[in-house]
């Protein structure tokens, strides 16, 4: 247990050199890491360390769609809350092309610059019940954000607000409505426009379709690929719906207690997976064929507790091709090219396993 | 702590293979009625449904929210809460009467809070709840739960319940389940709580199960594990499954039939096969559009249909998909579509069903 009590230790996965970021890289995550601490008795000692960010590095193209998949406790939405600087990182960088200041490290930065940058990054949050406050009108919802930023004033506001309500399909009559006059969808579609209210460069949506019907969640979607071409907006997509990501992603990143296991094209990824855990995920998604339905991979276990990881590779305790090597190594993230698509796997055992994807 | 299952890891055995026929109706709901009388007006949360259950067979019920099948379930069971009413319609058990015997009863004709309802419900007809979490009471032991269903149905001692206990929850899938009988709910895992719940479901070997929702708070590998369970369990006991969900996935893994429901009506019925790759009202055809597919992209952007679904009170007269159907004629047969049998075994609510076919 010695480790855990140390401080957060030096990352022990090297990933791709992103150092350099590409020019048409918007946002370039490296090595990013977040642990909560776990504080016991009346002094608040620190016991130990809940590792839900764990070494994570991507990056993030302008204009593009980019899916962040994986099960409940995988550190997704964490994830998503550091771009935000909803957390302060453990460690690591969030270097992010802003349009004012130029490249930027959010992790970084002072509380004054931190607000210039946040205009330029917002969020669509997943429940569209809590997410807005019931006792302020649509006018003060949509708003805001162009208050607090000295964007507009008065009149003006009113006037941006009825643009933006129009935008995402709302009458503009509605504004002096409260949350509470509107269905789920509706809601989401509000949230959208607040999140859309100061032109930001890039937009974290975190679940944003899965408290939606499924007639709704088709139009939500649309909405949002409507809106990405209109205003050229960058998206990062945090979902647990398999299809729905692939749906909408250009690239996707699967993530298993708190580390990335593999990141490539979206449907290259799913159509020939590299890693054993984006197998057994593709293989539990039920079929939308009845007359298809197939063999599973069971995972035996539960996922990896963060707070007391195994060493190696994390999966290695549910995976039916762990050998001795995944005990004790951990897998760096690399490059791995089989069947002429190239993804970024984190497996020691990528090029000899013949993985099943979906079926076409 | 959070106990784990460890189990060694395992490919599932192929699901499906051949689906037992001909079985006998376990189930019949003819022409059910709940209502909701409200202060602002008359909710028909079900309005008209029929349907059976047949044992060893899974009906699948879909449908957005609102459109009454928790409703349906909890008419069933009669748990449904205040102010909603059965207002019409029988709901019909055929259960054995030990001697090979069969007897009819009618649910609906019985008290609520009787104790011939209080006899089947958890017995004969059981009941999973879709959130694993609020289905458990935080203050009682696994073992609690399970053991006050046992000796509520069955004349057993504590040593015999909790032996049935055991058996119960070893058979759902939780091993050391001695271990598991001392745990509170908070201190198992979602997959595991979610199976605790359906333990405590047949631990009365009821011949029916309602499962409302029983995957939807779960994560897609512990669903597809507790699907395959429940589907194992049911070739083991031969109940009839009556599945609620609004996810097609779900209803394309594990029903035999489909009804497919929309503000309180059945707008289509059909064996599962039939219902994917024929559908024919526009609602169950839109449905199936709208979901994404997983695998190689087919298009860029879903079909969704037009609008939302209209408030309850306000439903719309003749058929109530009109608004949002995009084959809608007014002044003809669309204005009261009938529910009938286009084909063997299928069923629409939609006049222009052939023609758009």
């Amino acid at each position: 247990m010695a480790t855990v009590m140390d401080p957060p230790a030096a990352p022990q996965v090297k990933v791709v050199d992103a150092a350099q970021p590409q020019p048409d890289d918007l946002l370039v995550v490296n090595d990013l890491s977040k642990f909560f601490p776990i504080k016991k008795g009346f002094w608040g000692k620190v016991v130990g360390y809940v590792r839900a960010v764990d070494g994570v590095s991507f990056n993030v193209k302008e204009g593009e769609t980019l899916g962040l998949v994986g099960e409940s406790g995988c550190g997704k939405t964490t994830t998503a809350r550091l771009i935000m600087r909803g957390y302060l990182p453990t460690s690591g960088e969030i270097n992010f092309r802003d349009a004012g200041l130029g490249w930027v490290n959010v992790a970084a930065l002072d509380s004054g610059k931190l607000r210039q940058v946040r205009r330029n990054v917002q969020m669509i949050f997943q429940d569209p019940y809590s997410s807005l406050n019931p006792r302020m009108t649509l006018r003060e919802i949509i708003g805001e954000p162009l208050l607090v930023n000295n964007v507009a004033k008065g009149k003006e506001i009113d006037e941006r607000v009825a643009e933006l309500m129009r935008f995402v399909g709302l009458p503009p009559d509605y504004m002096v409505r409260y949350p509470h006059a509107f269905s789920g969808g509706q809601r989401q579609r509000i949230g959208i426009a607040r999140a859309l209210a100061l032109r930001p460069q890039l937009v974290v949506c975190d679940e944003p379709v899965s408290a939606l019907d499924v007639s709704i969640q088709a139009q939500t979607l649309n909405l949002l690929q409507d809106l990405q071409e209109q205003f050229g907006l960058t998206y990062i997509f945090v979902a647990h719906d398999l299809s729905v990501v692939q749906h909408v992603s250009r690239r996707i990143v699967v993530m298993y207690a708190g580390r990335i296991v593999e990141f490539g094209n979206a449907d290259s990824l799913f159509l020939d997976p590299q890693h054993p855990y984006t197998e057994a995920l593709l293989s539990a998604v039920p079929t939308k064929d009845p007359t298809k339905r197939k063999q599973r991979i069971y995972l035996s276990g539960e996922v990896a507790d963060v707070t007391n990881p195994p060493p190696g590779c994390h999966f290695h305790p549910r995976c039916r091709y762990a050998v001795d090597l995944c005990k004790t190594a951990v897998p760096p993230l690399r490059e791995v090219s089989q069947n002429g698509s190239s993804h970024l796997v984190a497996c020691h055992r990528a090029e000899e396993l013949d993985l099943v994807g979906v079926p076409e | 702590m959070t106990l784990t299952i460890d189990a060694p890891a395992h490919v599932g055995e192929a699901p499906g293979g051949p689906r037992p026929l001909n079985t006998p109706v376990v189930l019949e709901v003819k022409d059910l009625k709940t209502h909701f009388s409200l202060r602002e007006g008359n909710v028909p949360a079900v309005d008209g449904v029929s349907y059976r259950l047949y044992h060893g067979r899974t009906l699948g019920v879909v449908g957005e929210s609102g459109c009454g099948k928790s409703v349906t379930a909890q008419s069933v069971l009669r748990i449904v809460p205040r102010p909603g009413k059965i207002v019409g319609g029988e709901i019909l058990l055929h259960r054995d009467r030990g001697n090979g015997a069969r007897e009819t009863v009618d649910l609906t004709s019985l008290d609520p809070t009787g104790k011939e309802i209080r006899a089947i419900r958890g017995n004969e007809i059981a009941y999973i709840y879709q959130e694993p979490m609020s289905a458990l009471s935080p203050v009682h032991t696994i073992g609690k739960h399970i053991t006050e269903v046992i000796k509520l149905h069955q004349k057993v001692g504590d040593e015999q319940a909790r032996a049935i206990a055991i058996d119960t929850l070893r058979r759902v899938g939780l091993p050391r389940a001695d271990e598991v009988l001392t745990r509170y709910p908070h201190q198992l895992s979602g997959g595991m709580r979610q199976r605790a719940v359906i333990g405590i479901a047949l631990a009365c070997r009821p011949a029916i199960l309602i499962a409302d929702e029983p995957t939807t708070a779960l994560d897609v590998t512990t669903e597809a594990v507790i699907l395959d369970l429940l589907r194992a369990l049911q070739n083991d006991l031969g109940m009839a499954i009556q599945i609620i969900t609004h996810n097609l996935g779900v209803v394309a893994e594990m029903a035999d039939e489909v009804v497919v429901m929309y503000l309180g009506r059945q707008v289509e019925q059909a064996p599962v096969a039939e219902l994917f790759h024929n559908p024919l009202h526009p609602y169950t055809k839109a449905l199936l559009k709208s979901m994404p597919k997983l695998g190689r992209k087919t298009a860029e952007r879903l079909e969704s249909i037009k609008g939302m679904v209209p408030d309850p009170f306000s439903i719309p007269k003749g058929c109530a998909f009109h608004t949002r159907c995009p084959y809608y004629l007014a002044g003809t047969a669309c204005d009261a579509p009938e529910w009938r049998e286009v084909t063997p075994n299928h069923w629409v609510r939609c006049s222009r069903a052939e023609e758009l076919a």
